[in-house]
Parts: C-alpha cells; sequence; structure tokens
C-alpha cells in the first residue's frame, strides 16, 4: 500500500457506528424541538393578529353581542349544563352517549 | 439522492431529513474532527439543525453535501475561541480515539501524522481532508468552504507534501 493510499485512510476515519444513532436521534430531537419553536412562533402570531382584529372591531361586535345575547343565553345555560354533567360523570358518561376516544 | 430526499425535506418531511443526516452524518463529523474542531459533534449538530432551517435557501439540490459541509465551515469558524484551541490540543488524543482508526496506517504513522496535521493551518487541513480523505473535487471544496480554486489546490498540495513528509521520515 503505498503512502499516499494510506494517508488517505488516515485523512478518511470516520466515527465509530455505536455512535451514529445517538447522534441521529440528538439531531432529530433538536430538528423536531425547531420545529415546536416555529410553530408555537405561527400560533402566537396568529393569535396576536387575531386579537388585534377583535380588538379593532370591537364597537361593532359589542352591538351584536348585546343583541344576540339575550337570545343566546338558554342554549348558552343548557350547553354549560350538559358539559359539566359530562365532566363531572367522567369517562363512563362519554361511553354511554357513544362519544369515547379510543 | 439527496436531491430526492431534499425536496421532501423541504416539503416538511422529517423522516426524509433524518435520512439525509444519517447518510452525511459521519463523514462531517470525520470531517471536523480532522480539521482539529474538538467540539465537532455540537458543531456538526448545529450545522444540520441550520441545514433544515435553511433547506429554502439550497438551490441546486444535488449540491446539498457541499452547502452542509459550508454552513458546518461557518459554524466551526464561529466556535473558535482562543481558550477552546487550547484545551483542544490536550483533548485531541482522547476526540481521537472515538473514530474508526484504519488498520492500514501504524501507530507511529498516525502519532505523526495527527502531530503534523495538528500544525497545519485550519483552512489547509480541511482542504486536505476532505480532498484526500473524502475523495472530494477541489471545485467542491472550493464551493462548500468558500475559498478560491487555486488556493484549494495549493492548500491540498502543499498539505499533502507535509503529511507525506512526516509520513517518510517516521519510517
Amino acid at each position: 500500500m503505498s503512502l499516499d493510499d494510506q494517508l488517505a485512510a488516515f485523512l478518511g476515519e470516520t466515527p465509530r457506528q455505536s455512535r451514529a444513532d445517538l447522534f441521529s436521534a440528538e439531531v432529530m430531537k433538536a430538528v423536531e424541538r425547531r420545529v415546536f419553536i416555529d410553530r408555537l412562533w405561527t400560533v402566537a402570531a396568529g393569535a396576536v393578529a387575531i386579537g388585534l382584529v377583535l380588538w379593532a372591531c370591537a364597537p361593532v361586535l359589542d352591538l351584536a353581542v348585546s343583541r344576540l345575547a339575550p337570545s343566546l343565553a338558554p342554549v348558552a345555560a343548557l350547553l354549560t349544563f350538559v358539559g359539566a354533567a359530562m365532566i363531572a360523570g367522567g369517562p363512563g358518561v362519554w361511553r354511554r352517549l357513544g362519544l369515547s376516544i379510543g | 439522492m439527496d436531491a430526492a430526499l431534499v425536496r421532501q425535506a423541504r416539503a416538511g418531511s422529517q423522516t426524509a431529513f433524518a435520512r439525509l443526516v444519517a447518510i452525511h452524518e459521519k463523514p462531517l463529523r470525520g470531517f471536523l474532527r480532522k480539521s482539529g474542531w474538538i467540539d465537532a459533534d455540537d458543531i456538526a449538530q448545529e450545522a444540520f439543525v441550520a441545514a433544515w432551517a435553511g433547506l429554502h435557501k439550497l438551490r441546486d439540490d444535488e449540491g446539498f453535501r457541499a452547502w452542509l459541509y459550508g454552513v458546518a465551515w461557518r459554524k466551526a469558524l464561529s466556535h473558535r475561541r482562543g481558550a477552546q484551541r487550547a484545551a483542544a490540543r490536550d483533548e485531541a488524543w482522547r476526540g481521537e480515539q472515538e473514530l474508526e482508526t484504519a488498520a492500514e496506517v501504524g501507530p507511529e504513522d498516525r502519532m505523526a501524522l495527527e502531530g503534523a496535521l495538528a500544525t497545519l493551518p485550519e483552512d489547509q487541513r480541511a482542504c486536505v481532508t476532505l480532498c484526500l480523505g473524502q475523495g472530494w473535487s477541489h471545485a467542491e471544496v472550493s464551493d462548500a468552504l468558500g475559498l478560491p480554486l487555486g488556493t484549494v489546490k495549493s492548500h491540498v498540495t502543499r498539505g499533502r507534501e507535509r503529511l507525506l513528509a512526516v509520513m517518510g521520515g517516521s519510517r
């Protein structure tokens, strides 16, 4: 084997395989964290945008809500009662209503 | 092969990107370690994460490897600290132990080569490692490291001469 071949072999040495899987897993964990943070920023920006729109439309929305609220109050009360009953009843109630997941 | 995976990864496929990581992590870490960066694994990890975030900036999908190494090289240069470099000298041997040692190189030559490699300027070390160790073309190295083609050629020629001289001298 020539000196050039030996030099190439030395310079081309790579890390041991045993650490390769661990390294890849760490990289992908960091990538997932990055994706999560990016999504979080997107959602936060969206929430801020929606908040600003609602704030800008507040006078109109106030009027609309004050007109609709009296007629929707009984429905809202009923939904609140049903919701409370389902939460209090736990998974058993969900199953009996055929709403259980999984 | 990279191009298809790059396209999928750019579309948001983490599985495709994991495949790219699996393909390139060993040679990239090997390159960074041979180039003298003791925190090579951290640099490589940061480079992969930066690559994931910056995939949309890659113009030629086939050129992923050179682009990735360029990202890693710039990360490595930004990691440079005087104190770290001094500490790196002490820990170099421990770092080298984690590489798969080539059976073709005897222990005396290995020690001589490691010593000689450490004395090369970092640009020259990187050029020599990529061209002679990983079989890259001069143009690819020039592209990845952002060095003029002529500089890469002279780095490789001079670096090779110095390393071969050390090997010859140890016999």
